[in-house]
């Protein structure tokens, strides 16, 4: 386990150097190294995000289970996942129509990372609310 | 859905993480299947009525509806 959550890290670490360079290299500015910095400490959340998908969600928890699909732990993500999905159809048809409406003009960097930011908090809720409710 | 692993458990004086280690999953799974919260899946089931050297339906019972 401890190797899994190494290479998580260190997924993380050399995803969000890659963004962080590209950012980087793509800039307009003279600030090279500013923007590259800027921009890999601020990815560097999300990519160890990725390198934990990789890594560690096919585990439950800090044990090493023989049969992680079939545990309990396993099942509240998956409802606490599939519940979520319908909740962000739901937040982005309603923001589509409000904007639509409203002929307000979001940046779509805004519009997405709003998104991202309501889908994770709805699964992280979720989750927790399923762990006190059954545990 | 009702079950008595606890009993079957306790009379064979193993403990939760003993249990979970021998089905190949978490304790918290095993905690969460003995007070009844969580139904297993049919070949977790076959192991638990295999490891008790039973059937699935003498370990677990439907809940009157």
């Amino acid at each position: 386990m401890v190797v899994r959550h190494v290479a998580a890290v260190l997924t993380g670490l050399v995803i969000a150097a890659a963004l962080g360079l590209l950012a980087g290299v793509f800039g307009n500015d003279d600030e090279f190294w500013l923007r590259t910095g800027v921009f890999a400490a601020c990815a560097v959340g999300p990519a160890y995000g990725v390198g934990w998908l990789v890594f560690l969600s096919g585990t439950a928890d800090t044990e090493e289970v023989a049969r992680p699909e079939e545990t309990v732990e396993q099942q509240w993500w998956h409802r606490s996942a599939s519940a979520s999905f319908l909740d962000v159809l739901v937040v982005a048809g309603v923001g589509t129509t409000a904007l639509a409406t409203t002929g307000l003009e979001v940046a779509a960097t805004t519009a997405l990372g709003a998104l991202l930011v309501v889908a994770m908090a709805d699964v992280a809720v979720r989750l927790a609310v399923l762990r006190r409710r059954e545990a | 859905m009702r079950n008595d692993l606890a009993e079957r458990r306790a009379a064979r004086g193993w403990s939760q993480g003993r249990l979970a280690e021998e089905l190949g999953v978490s304790r918290q799974t095993v905690i969460s299947l003995e007070k009844g919260r969580f139904d297993p899946s049919l070949p977790l089931a076959f192991r638990v009525a295999a490891l008790f050297g039973c059937r699935i339906e003498d370990v677990f019972t439907p809940d009157e509806s």
